[in-house]
């Protein structure tokens, strides 16, 4: 009986214990399936974060390359690749010299990032150049930043494109010569116009004085003839007329008038151009103003005729009943002026090309069509190159060599004319055989238009009265 | 008949001695005192009456604005006109309210020939005394206080609409005038003279009238009692006057010049009678009485107030003002001989 008893409690120990492995087993698989489930979670989170990471990373609005110590690119970001214009496997096998040349300063290759990495911490960490993958130059600004990540030492290039920032820059820097340019010339205006008034005015009393001196020598000339008859008088009489023959008497009452009348006419023209630049740069016009297109475009021609006479004859062809419009006159005269002068280059390049020395022309001509003032100037010069005519328009593009031109010109006409006088810019070109500027500007700016018309017609004095 | 005195004021020695050369062949008929300082300049003022004062504006110690000021506080009658090569904003608002003229160098024998016969024109059409004192003395014709009020409201907004100003300028009598006659000279225009007001206001720009206005309070209001003159009528019958003076003219084939000085002088015809109304205002209620109680004509009844006429008081203003003959005619009548001046109203 007691090995029955024995085998029992045995059994039975054997039971419990089974049952306390199994409660035991089955709280393991319990915590075993909670972990896993929170591992899941855990790992879908990571892989959410990394992904959010990502995204923010590809979408930054800033450019954003990580390149190793040696300089090799590991990664690069939307923003960075259309700065660059590297697609992104292409860009991950070069080196970050390729795209930021001034990089290699160093000799070693770690220098190049520890340079960039001194670079955007310096003082002036503002502006380097970059090189685009089709080899335009581009300006940057670049903050580096160094990590360490498995132990390993990498860099992070936060790049931003200056190039609009720069053109900004640029117009404001023409903007503000153009003030001070203008500025000065009202100034000298005003020197010039105060010896001006008093050479016109001498000469005028010469003129008045050698009338009457005139008069005198011809009843002179009568006495003489007289006294010649009179023996007594005659030794005093030859002695006038060698005195007479030895200052070329004759020669002076011809010449004397017409050297009058000329510095005159010069001093008459030098009036003329001092008004033009004074009308032309009049300082403090950023204000709208009623302006007269076709005395706007005298005043440039006269301006500017030193770029253009010795290459072109100018004809211009104005129409009478333009009516003025309200603009910006500095503004729209610096707009005529570039299409001026581009046009006498135009033309000169045009001569040098066929070596040719017969001279070119130029043609302002000003007409109404329905709501809109249309100003055309038309060179007969080299043309605009069929590959290039879509960039003409572009900031910074420019055909002339460096200090020549800044490739501002014809962006600033665009911006003047499209988007502060709400007209229209384009050009019809030959190349070859020259090339029409039309600037078409609307007579009403804007929803004033609707004002009724001026009670009075605007009538000049100048076209009632005989102004000089 | 008396030499009509002219001075001369100017820094430069040159320019003066320069004229006094090329006006030598006036000596006949001209007086002409030369002065190149502007110290000696302002103790000749206070000393002798002159006809005319022609002066440069930037000079050292006394300046051009000073001296034309004095000359207009003590020998108002003075035509004042200021020759000059250039002139700042501030420099030619402070001249706006005490010249008549305004001429800018360099300027021909014949702007300033022009200038002097306008001075003897003048002188025929009102003589000399009390009311040409006052006359001559008035920087501008009073105006609509209505429309002043409307003005300045306009300017001290931040942006000022140039149509706004235009119109408003338009519809009054006095500030049209003003306008125009500033805007002719190439001085503050850019000689680019206009019979249109609103032309004159859009040329001369908003900046510049909101200045005449605010630092010099160019224009006053007409501040008297309906019997006397009730300026708001006056000005909008004026308006339609003008109006149909342009439409007559066109239905009679004139070109468009010629309308246009008919329509600006039918405009202006009554810049006398609102000169006379605020500088006389209590014998101009004694005019009016006569006229109603016994049937006079206005003329006459002004004549035996006054001394002169209404179209007289007009025809004067605009000739010291440098206004095209056409129009000084239209308002002010033809003078007895025939005589006209056919000269620019500004060279430049």
């Amino acid at each position: 009986m007691v090995p029955n008893e024995v085998l029992e409690r045995f059994v039975q120990r054997e039971r419990s214990a089974r049952k306390e492995a199994e409660r035991l087993l089955e709280e393991r698989s319990r915590q075993l399936y909670q972990s896993n489930a929170t591992l899941t979670q855990m790992a879908a989170a990571l892989e959410d974060e990394v992904r959010r990471t990502q995204a923010i990373v590809e979408t930054a609005a800033e450019g954003i390359i990580t390149f190793d110590s040696n300089g090799n690119i590991e990664s690069i970001n939307c923003a960075a690749q259309q700065i660059f214009g590297y697609d992104f496997y292409v860009a991950i096998g070069k080196n970050i010299c390729d795209l930021v040349p001034s990089a290699k300063f160093c000799d070693s290759s770690e220098g190049c990032a520890i340079n960039l990495l001194a670079f955007s911490q310096s003082e002036h960490g503002g502006e380097i150049q970059g090189i685009k993958s089709d080899g335009t130059p581009i300006p940057l600004e670049i903050v580096v930043s160094e990590f360490t990540h498995a132990y390993r030492t990498s860099f992070t290039a936060m790049l931003r494109d200056l190039t609009r920032r720069k053109q900004l820059e640029t117009q404001l820097a023409h903007a503000q010569k153009m003030e001070s340019v203008g500025q000065l010339a009202a100034g000298i205006a005003h020197e010039i116009n105060t010896p001006i008034q008093y050479v016109g005015d001498n000469t005028r009393f010469l003129k008045s004085a050698f009338d009457g001196i005139e008069q005198i020598l011809q009843a002179t000339d009568q006495l003489l003839s007289r006294c010649a008859q009179h023996a007594e008088l005659e030794s005093s009489v030859a002695t006038l007329r060698a005195l007479q023959e030895s200052v070329d008497l004759a020669f002076l009452r011809d010449e004397i008038p017409a050297a009058i009348d000329q510095t005159l006419e010069g001093a008459d023209s030098v009036a003329r151009i001092v008004r033009a630049m004074k009308d032309f740069s009049h300082p403090g016009s950023e204000e709208r103003m009623r302006v007269n297109l076709n005395r706007a475009l005298e005043n440039t021609l006269t301006v500017c005729k030193n770029e253009w006479k010795y290459v072109a004859d100018l004809k211009t062809d104005f129409c009478e009943d333009l009516p003025s419009i309200d603009c910006l006159p500095g503004e729209l005269n610096q707009v005529f002026l570039n299409l001026v002068v581009n046009a006498a280059h135009a033309i000169e390049a045009g001569m040098a090309a066929r070596k040719a020395s017969e001279r070119g022309l130029l043609t302002v001509t000003t007409r109404l069509s329905d709501r809109w003032a249309v100003i055309e100037i038309a060179d007969t010069g080299c043309g605009i190159p069929a590959a290039i005519q879509s960039r003409i328009f572009d900031p910074f593009f420019t055909t002339k060599s460096v200090g020549k031109g800044t490739g501002q010109g014809l962006a600033i006409c665009y911006n003047v004319v499209v988007e502060k006088h709400l007209g229209k810019l384009f050009f019809t070109s030959t190349p070859g055989e020259g090339t029409v500027f039309h600037v078409w500007l609307p007579l009403a700016s804007d929803a004033k238009s609707t004002v009724p018309p001026a009670a009075y017609p605007a009538v000049e004095y100048s076209s009632i009265l005989q102004t000089e | 008949m008396n030499k009509i005195k002219i001075l001369f004021v100017d820094d430069e020695v040159n320019i003066l001695q320069a004229l006094k050369r090329m006006l030598h062949t006036y000596r006949q008929e001209w007086e002409m005192t030369f002065c190149s300082n502007s110290e000696d300049a302002l103790r000749l003022l206070r000393e002798q009456p002159y006809d005319v004062l022609v002066t440069d504006i930037r000079m050292p110690h006394v300046d051009g604005s000073r001296l034309l000021f004095e000359s207009f506080l003590y020998q108002p009658e003075t035509m004042r006109c200021v020759l000059s090569g250039y002139a700042d904003r501030d420099q030619a608002i402070k001249v706006a309210g005490t010249a008549h003229q305004f001429l800018s160098k360099p300027c021909t024998k014949d702007a300033i020939e022009c200038m002097v016969q306008r001075a003897q024109q003048s002188s025929e059409r009102l003589p000399p005394g009390e009311v040409r004192r006052a006359v001559a003395r008035i920087s501008a014709v009073p105006c609509r206080p209505t429309v002043l009020r409307e003005l300045n409201r306009e300017l001290q907004l931040e942006q000022p609409n140039l149509e706004v100003v235009a119109s408003l300028i338009a519809s009054d009598i006095g500030m049209s005038a003003k306008i125009m006659q500033l805007v002719a000279s190439s001085f503050f225009g850019r000689c680019t003279a206009v019979f249109c007001p609103r032309e004159a206001v859009a040329l001369l720009g908003v900046e510049l009238i909101a200045g005449l206005l605010s630092e010099m309070g160019i224009f006053t209001p007409l501040l008297v009692e309906k019997e006397i003159l009730d300026i708001e009528a006056l000005c909008e019958s004026s308006m339609q006057e003008a109006h149909a003076a342009r439409d007559a003219s066109f239905a009679v084939d004139l070109n468009e010049r010629t309308a246009s000085i008919a329509c600006i002088s039918t405009y202006l015809r009554s810049v006398g009678t609102i000169v006379l109304a605020h500088l006389f205002s209590d014998q101009y209620r004694q005019v009016k009485q006569l006229v109603a109680q016994h049937g006079l004509e206005t003329e006459q009844a002004e004549q035996r107030i006054l001394g002169t006429t209404s179209s007289n008081v007009g025809g004067y203003l605009l000739a010291i003002w440098g206004f095209p003959q056409h129009v000084v005619d239209a308002v002010g009548g033809n003078l007895p001989d025939k005589r006209s001046v056919q000269c620019p109203m500004i060279s430049c």
